[in-house]
């Protein structure tokens, strides 16, 4: 008798937050994740935690911004205009150098768009979206259970570097159902308050001050150099990538998330007529994982990106492989999301049959 | 095994067949099983009704394209006026409480879920109470928060309360879609079979999917057996998902 249970995922994803150790949600309603602070209000008053429906998104990312400065395992999350609204914050907490974990179902845009899955939001994720040099560490899961053990790493990887983990999935993994088993659980007595937690002198001969203000501009130098140093470790350290079918591959599609999950489809179509087709799908969106599909230079005769957005993923795939091989691209907006059969249509139109 | 539309009693023209039970119990799957069983065996006319208004994707507006002709010919289909289908906004036809009269179809009613989704409906209630209605409660104690006796019989109070209406039977529908076993399927069928037992109330069907039926069949006990039906899934679109799915 296993332990699994039928979640929906963005009800499957709060759980794995508090299976993490999160006790603390602020967020504001936006579909297609609503799920995720109706599951919080209801779970986290069990587990001794708190949940606060804020004014907006803008007062959502600053509560969450105050309780990170306390040093607890805080989340928040939204849909993409929603966290667009959040980008001050985001850019203020990374500057502050406090850690916490912020979700996105991506929904279909730009602007108010629709409540259709999307991976339009892959720019603002990874590259930036608020103001300054700053990074966030990007997990993106493909399947409700994998979102669920990514929850734990997401709120480990956060304290351990103390940085903004993003977790972004698109709506479809935020609405589909499926059986999905909490494996680990973090005991919340065990989490030590960290040092840098401004929550009393405790005995210390000093307060501690948390802030992204620096006036001066050898110290703000300074400042971001420790910031780029610590970004550049993480790039070393927590890159990661699935690799299916890639053994003996002679092209490989690159996916994320739910695109992923329906190109693995595409794969055994293709593999079953005879083309030698992989799939490499970046876990980490940031760290991107370059040098794991750098190693395939010299194996692949070519890859084809594919992505709900137009050329946001495929930006990253150029900057890795540059004119190391054919790189083609296909990709939907708008809350269409393409099948099997016609990702590998679009394979068979710029690389022929594939052999 | 028996049809799911003998099972509900075959339905007559005039009636009204509401399905309600917590978010993610199966209620949209057992809607549309219904009325397309009715169609096959009977040639009373069919009104199935979208009045979810609770969940933004995977409702049955988004299942009607993997209908055959045939079946969408058949059934008279009745979901938010077209230009507000994709907008996740609590909204129902405006022409709803004739359809809800009529005494010239049957109708299929998929609520949204919980109470709230229960509630939405409870403005209908006059016009569904005097049309000769059964509302089942669809449940899988696989979702969570649906194991235990108290948490089922609470489940089954705030979704009275919030629709208003009397319930006149149960749905066994304990699945966790491929992976569900002979036993879950059991434990699942004794546990609502325990709540209505409480309440006074008969579990009408247990539902079973064709990807498992025949590894369950023979290993339930006889009375699960009599209400077995093996239900088409509609909501399992995940891995072949393709932009004929409009959002």
């Amino acid at each position: 008798m296993s332990n699994k249970v039928l979640m929906k995922g963005a009800e499957a994803l709060a759980e794995g937050a508090i299976q993490a150790g999160c006790r603390y949600y602020f967020g504001y309603p936006i579909t297609p994740q609503n799920e995720t602070p109706e599951y919080m209000s209801r779970r986290l008053p069990e587990v001794g935690g708190r949940f606060v429906q804020a004014e907006s998104e803008v007062a959502s990312i600053n509560m969450v911004y105050g309780a990170a400065c306390a040093g607890v395992r805080v989340m928040t999350s939204s849909s993409s205009p929603g966290i667009s609204l959040m980008q001050e914050g985001i850019s203020y907490i990374s500057g502050s150098d406090v850690p916490c974990v912020i979700m996105n179902a991506m929904r279909g845009g730009p602007g108010l768009g629709n409540i259709a899955p999307a991976q339009a939001d892959y720019f603002q994720a990874v590259k930036g979206g608020g103001n300054g040099d700053y990074k966030r560490i990007v997990l993106a899961p493909s399947s409700i259970q994998e979102g669920v053990d990514l929850f734990i790493d997401a709120f480990e990887l956060a304290d351990k570097y103390r940085m903004v983990v993003m977790v972004i999935v698109d709506g479809l993994i935020g609405q589909m159902m499926e059986p999905v088993e909490f494996k680990t659980r973090v005991d919340v007595s065990t989490l030590k308050t960290p040092e840098w937690a401004t929550v009393g002198r405790h005995g210390r001969d000093h307060a501690n001050i948390i802030t992204s203000l620096t006036l001066d501009a050898p110290g703000l130098e300074q400042w971001n150099l420790k910031l780029q140093a610590k970004y550049a470790q993480v790039e070393l350290a927590e890159s990661r990538i699935e690799e299916y079918q890639m053994d003996d591959a002679d092209y490989a599609i690159i996916a994320y998330g739910t695109m992923a999950r329906i190109a693995k489809t595409t794969v055994r179509i293709a593999r079953a007529q005879g083309i030698k087709l992989g799939l490499l799908r970046p876990i980490t969106v940031w760290p991107f994982p370059a040098k794991q599909i750098q190693a395939y230079i010299g194996k692949l005769k070519g890859t084809l990106t594919v992505e709900l957005a137009y050329r946001q993923l495929f930006e990253d795939v150029q900057l890795t492989l540059c004119d190391k091989m054919p790189l083609g691209w296909y990709g939907r907006g708008g809350g269409i999301v393409p099948g099997p059969q016609e990702i590998l249509t679009a394979f068979e139109e710029q690389f022929g049959k594939g052999r | 095994m028996p049809e799911l539309a003998d099972l509900f009693g075959r339905p007559r023209a005039g009636q009204s067949i509401v399905f309600a039970g917590p978010s993610g119990s199966g209620k949209t799957e057992v809607s549309i099983n219904l009325a397309l069983s009715l169609i096959r065996l009977t040639t009373v006319h069919v009104t199935i009704c979208d009045l979810d208004v609770v969940k933004p994707y995977f409702r049955l507006r988004d299942m009607l394209h993997l209908l055959t002709v045939a079946e969408a010919a058949r059934l008279n289909i009745v979901e938010p006026e077209r230009r507000l289908l994709h907008a996740d906004l609590p909204t129902f036809p405006w022409n709803l409480h004739a359809l809800l009269s009529s005494p010239e179809t049957v109708k299929v009613i998929d609520v949204g879920g919980d109470a709230i989704g229960a509630g939405a409906v409870a403005q209908f209630r006059e016009t569904i109470m005097a049309s000769d209605y059964r509302l089942y409660i669809v449940v899988n104690t696989l979702r969570p928060g649906m194991d235990g006796d108290d948490r089922l019989k609470r489940m089954l109070e705030a979704i009275r309360t919030g629709a208003r209406l009397a319930v006149s039977g149960l749905v066994a529908n304990t699945n966790l879609q491929a992976e569900t076993t002979a036993d879950e399927v059991q434990r699942g069928y004794d546990a609502v079979k325990a709540l209505g037992d409480d309440e006074g109330l008969p579990v009408v069907a247990v539902l079973v999917s064709p990807e498992y039926a025949d590894q369950v069949v023979h290993r339930l006990s006889p009375d699960a057996v009599g209400l077995l039906s093996v239900i088409r899934i509609f909501n399992r679109i995940m891995d072949t998902v393709g932009s004929q799915t409009e959002f």
